[in-house]
């Protein structure tokens, strides 16, 4: 980690906004000096509560969480957001508009909202929301909300970021069919039905009930809230069911602290195996595996452990 | 500290020539003038983001709620829209002259041959209506290498 890179963290540490932004940057163009920024953040992390909103494109992510600020500023001295939206796959470029529905409290000096490029990441984040996640912490900025881009049905890396995940829907949204297939509708912990002065809106929590009713592998049954973000109806509301979620789920700091060194480790380790698999790739040996003749199922699982021994002997002379 | 006990001990392999790098430049589009109207920044926005750019959307804002955004979001230019009036977008011109000094400005949208020249005289340039969006792009392509880290 070079001398800049130290110098913007004990300034960001101490509260200096464009330096945490610059971190940010810094973390978004170079996955590499992200794991070693999130390293060292490691004894200072743990601070903070995480909140995921996620849910279909147009749903009104943005609004609701436009919504929520003024209402979790009175839990929470200050407030981070993170709003990924999608980077196109041909030009790398990204239209990233979640701000513009975030504007009324763009002035206050307790709000930091950084809007991100999916990236090419596939699970609805972008590959540095997390370590943003990591710096936000580290910063003391106890409440940090996660805005995912519009997702489909599976796209949930939130679940696994977020202490609460906040899936937002709107009326008319699917059929019986569609609540009960994988994926959305078991991943939230808290389910809003936005939009919620559009017709449809019974019908939707009806199937949405009796869908989160029979989730085998949950405690409590998932809440359903009706909202309408931009005349903030259900906003106090929502606020209070997300406030007591966290409370009953993640009281503990603590584990919540030891949950995000797991997941850190874990992550270090995968991007590390992830990077020597690349450089593995370019050598002759993984160059050859078209050229090998395969006769029989053993060739095929020697060759495999070839591979795996390779890349051990690469890892363990990183 | 921890972070001096982890170089120490070399806790920090990774290779740094590994490929996981990738300079994404970010500009901030802002709307300033009375006027509410979406479709020119849209289409300017539209076409930065097809020559790869991250284009930030803010919307309307004062020139305070313009300089929060660049420093947060950590941008590489600015774009301003502007409708009529410039005195709001001379505001955020001001506050970031005087907080991100290395970060350039351009405008555009309807403005005077007298404002346009007042801005020239601040640094910033000017793509009035009628501006082909290849050289709306080619000035974001040469205003951004300005910017120090």
């Amino acid at each position: 980690m070079n001398q800049d890179i130290s110098d913007l963290l004990q300034r960001a540490l101490k509260d200096d906004r464009a330096a945490l932004a610059r971190l940010l940057s810094i973390m978004e163009n170079n996955s590499v000096l992200a794991a070693e920024i999130e390293l060292s953040l490691l004894p200072s992390m743990g601070k903070s509560f995480v909140v995921g909103i996620t849910g279909p494109p147009g749903a009104g992510k943005s609004s609701l969480i436009n919504a929520l600020i003024p209402i979790a500023a009175k839990d929470f001295d200050r407030t981070a957001v993170i709003a990924v939206d999608p980077s196109s796959t041909f030009s790398q470029g990204a239209l990233l508009g979640d701000r513009v529905r975030m504007n009324s409290y763009n002035h206050s000096e307790k709000l930091f909202v950084r809007s991100m490029g999916s990236r090419g990441n596939l699970g609805g984040l972008a590959r540095s929301t997390v370590s943003a996640v990591s710096l936000f912490d580290s910063c003391n900025w106890p409440l940090i909300i996660i805005e995912t881009l519009g997702i489909g049905q599976i796209e949930l890396e939130i679940a696994e970021v977020a202490d609460i995940t906040v899936v937002v829907l709107n009326p008319g949204w699917g059929d019986t069919f569609q609540a009960n297939k994988a994926g959305i509708t078991e991943s939230g912990d808290i389910y809003v039905i936005n939009k919620s002065d559009r017709p449809g809106v019974h019908k939707t929590r009806i199937e949405l009930e009796e869908s989160l009713a029979l989730i085998p592998h949950r405690s409590r049954v998932p809440q359903i809230v009706e909202t309408i973000a931009n005349t903030d109806t259900g906003i106090v509301g929502l606020w209070h069911t997300i406030a007591e979620s966290l409370d009953s789920k993640n009281t503990d700091l603590k584990q919540i602290r030891e949950l995000r060194q797991q997941q850190l480790f874990h992550r270090l380790v995968s991007f590390k195996i992830e990077q020597a698999l690349g450089v593995a790739t370019k050598s002759s040996l993984w160059k050859n595996i078209v050229s090998q003749n395969i006769e029989n199922p053993e060739d095929a699982r020697d060759l495999l452990d070839n591979l795996l021994l390779d890349i051990s002997t690469r890892l363990r002379n990183y | 500290m921890f972070l001096e006990k982890l170089l120490a001990i070399g806790m920090f392999p990774y290779n740094s020539e590994a490929s996981n790098t990738m300079e994404q430049k970010r500009i901030l589009m802002a709307k300033t003038g009375l006027d509410g109207h979406w479709r020119g920044p849209t289409i300017v926005a539209r076409a930065l983001r097809d020559a790869g750019y991250e284009v930030i959307m803010i919307g309307m804002a004062t020139g305070e709620e313009i300089l929060r955004a660049c420093v947060d979001e950590d941008v590489d230019l600015v774009g301003l829209n502007i409708g009529g009036h410039i005195n709001v977008a001379l505001r955020a011109i001001e506050a970031i002259k005087k907080e991100r000094q290395s970060v350039p400005i351009f405008a555009g949208g309807t403005i005077t041959p007298a404002s346009a020249r007042e801005l020239n005289a601040l640094g910033v340039e000017v793509y009035p209506p009628g501006s082909s969006l290849t050289d709306i792009v080619e000035a974001a392509d040469r205003l951004t290498q300005r910017k120090q880290a």
